[in-house]
C-alpha cells in the first residue's frame, strides 16, 4: 500500500495505491496524524482491492471527520463500489 | 588499589627530594666547617630549610593535583565502567584533558548501549507479544469454529494456521425446543483485538437473542451494545432462526454477502444489503423470510472463503464454490459433509498457500424425512425401532423393515467399532430410503454372510435393494424400497 498526501490549506487528499488490507496500518497512521482539517478526500483510482480489514479504515476515516469536516471518496473502482453496496457503506460514505 | 598508588607517588617524590637536600646540607656543612661551627650550621640551614619547605610544598601540590585530576576521575571512571556493565546511565565524569574526553566518550557509549539494549528489549518484547497474540487469536478463532447440531447444522473454519486478518463469527444454539438460531459474520479488524471482538459479538448474541421478541430487535440491541464499547472495530453478520418442523427461515442481514440456497439448483438467498454492526447509531435491519423445502439447504460463508487466492492470485470465487456445492449436494449425507467438502475443495485450490484472511462456512441441512443419531450400542436399537415405527406409520412393511434395520444396526455395533450411528429416513422420488451411517472401521455387513444375510433377504423380499459404500471415512448402508408396497 502506498499513500500520497496532498495538502491544500485545510484540505487533505490521500491517494491510495495497491491493496487495502490488514497491513494498511500506514493509512491508519495518516488518519491519526491529520489534526484539524476541514476536508479529507480519499482518491481510490489506483486501489487494487479491499479486504474486510481495509473496509474498516473507511469507517475509521469517517469517524475521524465526524463533526469536524467532510470525507469524500473519489475515483472509486467498480469492484470496491460493489463491496460498499454489499456491506451497506454506499449510503454512508460520500462517493463522487 | 590504584588510588593508593597515585597518592603515595608525590609523597615518595617529596621524600626523595628531602633526602637529597639533607645529604647536600650535610656535605656542605662538613666541607665548610672544621668541627662544630655554629655560624656554618646556620648558614647551611638557611640554604637547606627553604629548599626543604619548597620541596614539601611541591609534594603537597603534587598530591592535591594528583588527587583532583587523576585519582578522583579514574575512580569515578571505574564506577562509570561498572555502571555501563550494569546499564545505569548517570552523568559524565567532570575532568579535563584525556581523562575527561575518555569519560565523555564512555558516557556517550554508555547511553548508546543503553538505547540499543532498550530498543532490542522493546523489539524482542514486540515480537514476543505479536507471536503470543497471534497464537491467542488462532486459539480463539479455532475454538468453537466447528459446531454441529446432529446432521442439521455444521460450522467450520479453515484449518490453515497463520491467517491474521479478520476474525470470523460462527454461532448456533437452540431457542427452546422448536427453533435453531444460527449466525455467520466477520470482524473488520486484525489479530487478537478482532478475535476478541468476535467473541464479544457471540456473547452478545447469546445474551440478546433469547430475550428479544424478534430477531430484528436482538440484532439492533447487539449493535447498540457494541457501539457503547467504542472499539473502532466493526462486524458484519447474517443471523437467522430456523424451524426444522416447518422449514421456516427468518433472517436479518448486517452487511454479509448473500448465503447460497442449495437444492436441485444452487442460487443466492434473496437478501437486503445491511450495514455492519458497531458503526452507526441509527442502525436498522429488516427481518426477511424464506421457506426452505425438504432437500434444500443453506450455505453461509465469509468473504475470506470466496476471496482466498492461490499462488497465481486467482480467488476461489463463486464459480468454484457453486461447483463444489453441486458435487457435495449430490452425495453428502449431512451438513458436516457439505462444509468439509467445500473446505477440501478450497484447500485443493490454495495448495500450499496460506491466505491472510480467515475463512469460515456454516451449513444448514434440511433433508427429506427424519434424522436421528444413536450411540453405537445394541440397546439403542429399541430407539431405532421406535423411530421407524413412527415414520412408517400404517405401512404394512413396518415390522419387516424394522427387523432388517435392527439386525444391521446390531451388526454394526458388534463389528465396526463405531461410536455413533446416524439414521436418516427419507421419501424421495417414489422410494423410501433408510440410511445407516456409522463412524467405525470399514465394515460391510452385506459381505459377511452370517451377519447380513437375514437383512438382505428381508429387503429383497420387500422388493427393495440394499447397498454399502464408504463416504469420507464413514460407512453408509442404504436401504431403498418402492414407496408403495406390493404387499
Amino acid at each position: 500500500m502506498q499513500i500520497t498526501k496532498t495538502v491544500d490549506g485545510s484540505a487533505v487528499m490521500l491517494s491510495l495505491k495497491g491493496r487495502l488490507d490488514g497491513d494498511a496500518s500506514l493509512l491508519e497512521r495518516e488518519l491519526d496524524s491529520l489534526g484539524t482539517i476541514s476536508d479529507l478526500v480519499l482518491d481510490l483510482e489506483e486501489l487494487e482491492g479491499v479486504t474486510s480489514s481495509g473496509l474498516r479504515l473507511f469507517l475509521v476515516a469517517r469517524s475521524r471527520m465526524n463533526g469536524k469536516g467532510t470525507l469524500t471518496l473519489i475515483h472509486v473502482p467498480s469492484s470496491v463500489r460493489e463491496l460498499f453496496a454489499v456491506t451497506g457503506l454506499e449510503g454512508r460514505l460520500n462517493i463522487l | 588499589m590504584k588510588k593508593q598508588k597515585l597518592s603515595t607517588l608525590p609523597l615518595l617524590f617529596a621524600g626523595v627530594a628531602l633526602l637529597v637536600v639533607s645529604v647536600y646540607g650535610l656535605i656542605r656543612y662538613f666541607l665548610l666547617a672544621d668541627g662544630f661551627d655554629r655560624e656554618v650550621l646556620f648558614r647551611v640551614l638557611w640554604e637547606t630549610v627553604p629548599a626543604i619547605a619548597v620541596v614539601l610544598l611541591f609534594g603537597l601540590f603534587c598530591l592535591l593535583y594528583g588527587h583532583r585530576n587523576v585519582t578522583r576521575p579514574v575512580v569515578a571512571l571505574k564506577k562509570r565502567v561498572e555502571g555501563i556493565l550494569k546499564e545505569k546511565p548517570s552523568e559524565p565524569v567532570a575532568a579535563k584533558g584525556e581523562i575527561g574526553e575518555l569519560s565523555q566518550a564512555l558516557f556517550a557509549r554508555q547511553l548508546a548501549l543503553s538505547d540499543e539494549i532498550a530498543a532490542f528489549g522493546e523489539e524482542t518484547a514486540d515480537k514476543t507479544r505479536e507471536l503470543v497474540e497471534a497464537e491467542l487469536a488462532e486459539t480463539i478463532r479455532s475454538n468453537g469454529a466447528e459446531r454441529a447440531f446432529g446432521g442439521l447444522m455444521y460450522g467450520v473454519a479453515s484449518r490453515r494456521r497463520g491467517a491474521t486478518e479478520g476474525a470470523d463469527i460462527t454461532e448456533g444454539f437452540l431457542l427452546g425446543k422448536k427453533y435453531l438460531f444460527f449466525a455467520i459474520g466477520e470482524v473488520w479488524g486484525n489479530g487478537l483485538p478482532a478475535a476478541l471482538y468476535a467473541l464479544r459479538v457471540k456473547e452478545l448474541l447469546r445474551e440478546y437473542v433469547p430475550l428479544s421478541s424478534s430477531l430484528q430487535e436482538a440484532i439492533v440491541a447487539v449493535n447498540a451494545a457494541l457501539l457503547a464499547e467504542r472499539k473502532e472495530l466493526y462486524a458484519t453478520l447474517f443471523a437467522a432462526v430456523f424451524c426444522p418442523d416447518t422449514g421456516e427461515l427468518h433472517y436479518v442481514n448486517a452487511g454479509q454477502a448473500a448465503p447460497i440456497v442449495m437444492g436441485e439448483t444452487c442460487g443466492f438467498l434473496r437478501l437486503r444489503a445491511g450495514e455492519p454492526l458497531g458503526a452507526f447509531e441509527d442502525f436498522s435491519v429488516r427481518e426477511e423470510f424464506y421457506a426452505l423445502r425438504p432437500g434444500q439447504g443453506l450455505f453461509l460463508y465469509t468473504s475470506g472463503l470466496v476471496g482466498a487466492a492461490n499462488e497465481h492470485a486467482e480467488p476461489y470465487g463463486y464459480d468454484r464454490l457453486f461447483a463444489a456445492l453441486r458435487e457435495e449436494q449430490g452425495s453428502a449425507l449431512d451438513a458436516g459433509m457439505v462444509a468439509e467438502g467445500v473446505m477440501r475443495a478450497l484447500g485443493a485450490h490454495l495448495a500450499e498457500r496460506q491466505p491472510k484472511e480467515c475463512a469460515a462456512a456454516l451449513v444448514l441441512w434440511y433433508p427429506h424425512g427424519v434424522q436421528r443419531q444413536f450411540r453405537a450400542v445394541a440397546e439403542e436399537s429399541r430407539g431405532l425401532e421406535a423411530l421407524l415405527s413412527e415414520w412408517l406409520a400404517a405401512d404394512p412393511r413396518k415390522s419387516n423393515l424394522s427387523a432388517a434395520c435392527v439386525e444391521l444396526f446390531r451388526n454394526i455395533t458388534a463389528h465396526a467399532g463405531a461410536k455413533t450411528i446416524r439414521v436418516s429416513c427419507e421419501r424421495e422420488e417414489g422410494h423410501l430410503i433408510v440410511r445407516l451411517t456409522d463412524d467405525g472401521e470399514p465394515f460391510d455387513p452385506l459381505h459377511a454372510a452370517a451377519d447380513g444375510g437375514n437383512a438382505v433377504g428381508i429387503v429383497h423380499a420387500l422388493g427393495g435393494e440394499i447397498f454399502y459404500r464408504t463416504k469420507q471415512e464413514l460407512n453408509v448402508l442404504t436401504i431403498r424400497l418402492p414407496a408403495r408396497s406390493g404387499l
